[in-house]
Order: structure tokens, then sequence, then C-alpha cells
């Protein structure tokens, strides 16, 4: 068993780099992030923004010719990066859960519910029947059990159906259920409930804090929808162009966002019963730069409102900011001093 | 006030037809008969979840898809009843912007092509020069925010907010009197999305075109649009003005989609969303009586056997429910007098 103090996840200084025409790049530059355990934590970014691939760096599953170059990623305490693929591949599904955003390309089309999660079930040997073969029959106790616990209507019937016969919702649970089938310690997330229209989109989340609740499960949850950070996340990391820019908690980063990305960013979204003046959103000029023409200097640099000279040449450092959260902390190097001009205002 | 356009039970039926033999089994009807009136230069947003039938409405009215019934009478003249070559000259007046602008533009094309293109095909620039064709690419361009050598690219040299300018232009190019954008935003990078809005907002104004606003997100309805339109299985279930609409729904189902939408949570509070149950019923099979009944949070008997007809409430509104407004106060944050706690309200 761990001792409390060691985070269930702890990924330090994660460097992800692909093979480019002239040089390398790297894609995600000096991640660090942890989840403790029964805690559930947004990794919020653009299209781009490295935040999928710092997920399947924790898995070991960056798509060659990608690499991951740097860093730790310690599951307990324990390495992740220097395991075998075997050992890795126990690490997966065992203690690490995954769901993705599209359930019909995880779910096989022509196997039943309980085909596919009795496999995951048997396939990992869940914590209570370590290093034994578990029976069909409880394997089947356990489906039911899942699905019961997932809130799918008529469980035991759609046991016996295939992918195609269920809704979208219960496909979202569906996969779930396979993801949590040998009792994982650690969710991650990826993009969960961005196919889903926002009622369906509720359900799944209130699931997602049931499941937390219920289970002590840690999750580490991947979108681009600020909303869906600000609902259900108790920490948020803030990426933009493969950098951590802005750690905070949730209530911090929507309160008083530190980073000008972060900042400029929930300016710009429409808040329902806000309306800007018509045609006047705070925009945010520019483009998202491309991974292989990164700024010289910070990465939001072209972009940004309070930039001065020394941002264009030099890559800022991770400010710590205390408060109440603990970990806060931003990329910037107008910080701590534009927080607190900030705070006057 | 005459309408610009102007939808008369318009109605789209998709055949279900089995997988072995194609044999026709039944039909689903995506779109139900809708009525709806969007005035010149007026913004209509059409909300709905998916398979509410909002896109095949917006491609009706396009005619990228041919209805099963009704009229799209557009200044006054019934589009349906149009011979292909009046259909093409009346094309002109009526463009849609997709949501994937990419899909939209020939990846072999360039970019000063692609948008003289729809002028050709109009018949809108007969005999220009060189120069002055150079000069039209350059001004189009310019008016949705790009720089005159764009012209010289290939779509992919864009990013996915410069593709959605051009998809703009292009649309804007014949000089059309109404827009139809169907989730014009959705797909594009979360930094770049407000530019977006406040370009098509501008560009509304400035030129004075009607715009159908296809969207999910009723934030962004709200900062865009005049007039909202909520879409359930196919029929409008409530209408009315933007600000009115969202701040005092009449309809139970607006005000679940209302309530669905994510808010902050502040420190120790406790979480304001509530998740409508149940999932929208299939169009190929729609429950008896209110199409809504089964999720509703305020269903009375009545509403299980009789489907409530889209009438007038008050002056300017129209909602298809036999108890209007009597979901407003529990499931809506709005205070009686329609404003919102602006601490409850920033849904991000």
């Amino acid at each position: 068993m761990s001792t409390p103090s060691v985070p269930l996840l702890e990924v330090s200084g994660l460097e992800i780099r692909f093979p480019g025409g002239d040089r390398p790049f790297e894609v995600v530059r000096g991640a660090s992030l942890t989840v403790d355990r029964g805690e559930i934590v947004g990794l919020v970014g653009e299209s781009g923004s490295g935040k999928s691939l710092t997920a399947l760096a924790i898995l070991g599953l960056v798509p060659p010719p990608g690499r991951v170059v740097g860093g730790r990623i310690l599951l307990d305490g324990r390495d992740l990066r220097g395991l075998s693929e075997r050992a890795l591949r126990s690490v997966r599904g065992a203690r690490i859960g995954l769901v993705f955003q599209e359930p019909m390309a995880a779910l096989n089309p022509v196997l039943t519910l309980e085909t596919q999660i009795c496999e995951a079930i048997r396939a990992h040997r869940p914590p209570g029947g370590a290093g034994v073969r578990v029976s069909a029959r409880a394997a089947r106790a356990r489906a039911l059990e899942l699905l019961e616990l997932l809130a799918i209507p008529d469980p035991l019937r759609r046991l016996g159906e295939y992918p195609h016969q269920l809704s979208g919702g219960q496909r979202q649970r569906a996969m779930l259920a396979i993801a949590l089938a040998a009792g994982p310690e650690l969710l991650i997330a990826d993009e969960p409930t961005t196919a889903l229209d926002v009622t369906l989109q509720a359900q799944v989340l209130e699931l997602l804090e049931r499941l937390r609740r219920e289970l002590g499960l840690a999750i580490l949850l991947i979108t681009h929808d600020l909303a869906v950070v600000a609902e259900s996340c108790d920490r948020v990391l803030v990426m933009y162009a493969g950098e951590i820019v802005e750690a905070a908690t949730a209530g911090q980063l929507f309160a008083q966002p530190a980073h000008p990305y972060a900042r400029a960013l929930l300016a710009s979204i429409p808040v329902l019963g806000h309306p800007a003046p018509r045609g006047e959103l705070p925009a945010i000029p520019g483009q998202v730069p491309p991974a292989d023409r990164l700024p010289s200097g910070c990465v939001f640099e072209p972009r940004c409102d309070v930039r001065i000279d020394r941002c264009r040449g030099e890559r800022p450092a991770w400010v710590e900011l205390g408060g109440a959260g603990g970990e806060r902390g931003a990329r910037c190097l107008r910080l701590p001093g534009l927080l607190e001009s900030q705070g006057r205002r | 006030m005459s309408a610009l356009l102007e939808l008369r039970g318009l109605a789209k039926e998709f055949p279900i037809r089995s997988p072995f033999l194609r044999r026709r089994l039944g039909t689903v009807a995506a779109v139900a008969g809708v009525d709806l009136d969007i005035a010149a230069g007026e913004t209509v947003a059409l909300v709905g979840e998916s398979g509410s039938g909002k896109s095949t409405l917006g491609r009706m009215i396009v005619r990228l898809i041919e209805p099963t019934r009704g009229e799209i009478r557009f200044r006054g003249e019934d589009l349906l009843q149009l011979g292909a070559r009046d259909l093409r000259r009346a094309r002109r007046h009526f463009q849609v912007v997709f949501q994937d602008p990419y899909g939209a533009l020939n990846p072999r094309m360039r970019i000063g092509e692609a948008l003289f293109e729809p002028l050709l095909v109009h018949g809108l620039a007969p005999g220009a020069s060189r120069a002055e064709r150079a000069e039209r690419v350059r001004a189009m361009l310019a008016e949705v925010g790009l720089p005159a050598e764009a012209a010289g690219r290939y779509p992919h040299e864009f990013s996915g907010g410069q593709r959605q300018r051009i998809g703009i232009a292009r649309a804007l190019a014949p000089g059309p009197d109404l827009l139809v954008a169907d989730e014009p935003v959705s797909a594009l990078d979360l930094s770049v999305r407000a530019q977006i809005v406040n370009l098509l907002a501008n560009l509304q104004r400035s030129r004075g075109i009607a715009m159908l606003f296809i969207a999910h997100d009723l934030a962004l309805v709200e900062q865009i649009a005049d007039r909202v339109a909520v879409l359930y299985l196919g029929r409008i279930v409530e209408e009315g003005p933007a600000a009115e609409l969202l701040a005092r729904p009449l309809h139970p189902y607006t005000t679940s989609l209302i309530a669905a939408v994510p808010r902050v949570r502040g420190a120790g509070e406790a979480k304001l969303r509530r998740a409508p149950s149940g999932e929208p019923p299939s169009a190929s099979a729609p429950p008896p009586g209110c199409p809504f009944h089964p999720r509703c949070p305020v269903v009375r008997e009545r509403c299980r056997g009789e489907r409530p007809q889209l009438v007038a409430a008050g002056a300017a509104r129209r909602v298809a429910c036999h108890y209007p407004g009597v979901a407003g106060a529990a499931g809506s944050f709005a205070a009686p007098d329609g404003t919102f706690p602006p601490d409850r309200r920033r849904n991000l």
C-alpha cells in the first residue's frame, strides 16, 4: 500500500517530441501535474494544445513517430516510463481506465455488451481476485453490477444487446463500464462529453461525480470545454501550445484567472444572461501557433494584450502564486505583479 | 411587416428501409411541419438537441435537401414551385456557411478562384478583366479580415478560423439577402470563436442581411440572435425574442435546456445544474400526445394524449405547451422579474 503523501499520479517535466521536416519539435514541453485519490482534475486546452498527448503519455500510448523524451510519470510512486510493454499493459485497464469521446470507436460492434464487459473484467483480474481467474459467472454478476452502478436502465436486457442497439448516452455509459471493469483507481476521460448534447452531457458529468464519490475514483478529465471543467473539476490545468500555462482550483480559475491566456479566453466566451453588445465579444486576436512554428519566447506572446518586450525573447518560468488551493501557479513573466494590479482594480 | 422568408408547414420525411431487400418499413419525420418567418435583416436562431431537425431545416431552406411537404416563400415567391432555371437565379439570394469550411472548399483551388467562382456561377461579373477580378477578391478578403495575399494560397495553408472567414466571404460573394449559418463556430478553436461570432454579427449588420443561425449553444445564441426558435423532434415548441425567451422560457423543454447549460461552481456552492432525465425519443416513433411528455418534469394527464399546438403567447411569442410557464419556477434560475443573479449565470 502507498503512503498517503504520495499522489496517485504525478507527472513532472513531461516532454513529447515529434520528428519534423527540418528538425524535431516538442509538442509537449515540461508538463507537470498531480492527481490525488478521489480528485477530479481537469486538463483543458484547445485542439493542438497537447492535452490528449499528455494523457496518452501517461498510458504509454503516444503514437509513433512521437516519443516521450523527458520527465517522469509516477503512479503511486512507481515510474511508468521504465516499464516493459507487458507490465504497462497490466497497468492500463487494471489501474488506469480510459474513455474516449466517441464510444462507437471503442466498442466492438459485433459483440454484445456482456461479452465486452466480461472480457475486460477477466483480462485484468480485479483486485478482489488477484492472481485468480474470474469465473464466467462471477464476471457476469460484476458486469450487471457495473451497469447498475452506471444507471443504465434495464441492465439485464442491455447485457445481451449490441452497441448499435444503445442510445448515445447509453453507449457512453457502456464504455465507462468497460473502463471501470477491473476496478481502476484512476480514470482518464478524454473529451467524454464532447459528442453529447447538453442534456446528456449534464448526465455524464453527474455520473463521473458520483463515481468519484462512491468509488473514490480519481479522474483526469481532458476537455476543450471550460464549462465542463467549471462544472465538475476540483483543480484545473490550462494548456496552450504544448505548455501548462496555469494551474488553479476551479473556483480560483473562474473567479480570477492569472495567465493572460486564461483571462482572455474566459472573457471571450459568451455568458448566458450577460451578452456583450452585438459584435463586440472581447475576442483574442490571431491564431493558435502551429507546434513546429512556436514563438521563441512566451508561446502566447503574439496574442497577448499585456505583453512586454521581454516576453518575446524569454521563455517564462513557472511562477508559484500560492493561495488556498496550494498549487496555484502560472507561466507568465508578468506574474505575480499582474494579478495584484488586477486585484486592486 | 412582410417577411423575407416564410416557412409554411415545411416537412421532411426520410424513408426507413429494412437492411435486407431495402424494403420500405415506414418514415421518420426529421422535420414535422414548421411555420417560421424571418424578416429582412433579422437574425433568428434555431436551437435544439442533435436529432431535433435543425440542420435538416436549414438545408431545406438553401435547397440542399428536398422538402417532402410545405412552402418556402422567399420574398413571397414559393421556392418549391420554381423550375431549375429560376431556382438557379434565386439561389444567389440565400447562401450557407457550414460548420466545417474545409469540407466546403476545393483543396486544389486557390482562395482567389474559390472566392470568384460564385460570381461566375451567378453571372455577376460578366467580362471582368484580370485586374477587376483581383480587385473584387481583395475587397472580399478585406471584408472578412484577411490579407490580399491570401488569394494566391490554398485552403490547407490556413487555420480553422481563417478558413471559416474564407467560407463566410464565399457565402457573401453573390450578395445574398439571407445567410444560413449551420453551427459556424462549433468546429473552431475556442480562442478564435469570438472573432468569428463578431465577424458574422458585424457583416450581418453592415450588409443588412437576414441570418438563420443554427446552434446548440444558448449563450452564443443570446449573443447573436434577435429571435430564437426551439426545435424538438422536428417541431417548433417555442419561439420568441431571444432575450425574453431565454430569461423567461415558457416551454418546459426550453427551461430544461437552459438549466442544462453548465455553470461555474463557486467555492462551497452546491451544483446548480440539473440534468434533465432521459434522452430524446426516436423521431421514427414519436410518443403520442406532447412529444416532450416522457421527459417533462411537469407532465399532466392531458399531455399524454393530446399534442399541444404552437399558439401565440403574448405579442411576440409562440409556445406549444398545455401548461406554458409552469416549469419556469421549478427549472430555471430566473428571478420573478426575469433577471438572473449574476453569480448563477456565469455560463462559460
